[in-house]
């Protein structure tokens, strides 16, 4: 990443490509990139396999 | 135009009934960095956008946005449609039930209705994806909020869900003002509005 950086601008870099998570994963973490996977510090167990299986979503 | 898959993009299977929560998380519809207003910030700034990669991801996300209120609208029905009277007032979710039983009607948390000063349309790009990118920000700021205060692990996980897709939003804004900017001017980025001024972006082709 040799992006050049100036004042009074914002800066972001460009993300790298990189092996994506399966789709699973991905909708579990709500993106299919790692390097995007960033979660907040309040933890809790993921009921998302029980959702999965689970009747209608739809309502 | 657009195509309604009927389906959420993530799934909401709430058992419980609490308007308290649902009192909370109807601010991600219709509250200041709500989904609604998201959407329509993108979905209008999109126009004028001086590039079309720019537009098109505009209509991308705002078209996201669009599926993340209805999975918000999604978690505020589960949580109420089992709702009676006496849920609603030991809820302090009385004074809505009176104005909406038990609807969806946009409005933030704390009473104030959807309006479109919630979000901005300036016509300047750099102006605009500076916007798009706080505003990515304060949802997910409100969604953190959001999962620390409330306790069921049915509720929080499509709330987690929702806030990862904020983090990739701001990422994808950000790569657009870099793409923005490889085509203006580095010595002086406002030298002229790009969305307004077109005779000025002949030379570099934008």
């Amino acid at each position: 990443m040799n992006q050049q950086l100036y004042l009074a601008i914002a800066s972001i870099p460009p993300q790298l490509w990189e092996t994506p998570y399966d789709p699973p994963t991905a909708l579990k973490n709500g993106t299919v990139f790692p390097s995007l996977n960033l979660q907040f510090y309040v933890n809790f167990e993921s009921s998302i396999n029980q959702i999965l299986t689970g009747g209608d979503s739809h309502k | 135009m657009w195509t309604y898959e009927k389906r959420l993009q993530y799934p909401v299977n709430i058992s419980i009934t609490c308007p308290k929560t649902a009192s909370l998380i109807i601010s991600q519809f219709g509250g200041p960095d709500g989904e609604l207003a998201a959407s329509m910030r993108y979905l209008s700034q999109r126009y004028t956008m001086p590039c079309k990669e720019i537009s098109g991801l505009l209509t991308d996300i705002g078209t996201e946005e669009l599926a993340h209120l209805e999975i918000i609208c999604a978690i505020i029905y589960q949580l109420t449609k089992n709702m009676d009277v006496e849920d609603a007032k030991a809820a302090g979710f009385d004074a809505y039930y009176i104005d909406h039983t038990a609807a969806l009607w946009p409005t933030a948390a704390a009473g104030i209705p959807f309006n479109a000063c919630e979000f901005q349309s300036k016509g300047d790009a750099i102006t605009d994806l500076h916007e798009d990118l706080a505003a990515e920000q304060k949802a997910r700021t409100t969604y953190d909020n959001l999962i620390r205060i409330i306790p069921h692990a049915e509720v929080r996980d499509p709330l987690r869900f929702l806030r990862a897709r904020e983090i990739v939003h701001f990422q994808r804004f950000g790569e657009a003002l870099e793409q923005l900017k490889s085509n203006l001017d580095s010595k002086n980025f406002y030298y002229f509005n790009p969305e307004f001024d077109k005779r000025m972006k002949e030379p570099k082709g934008l």
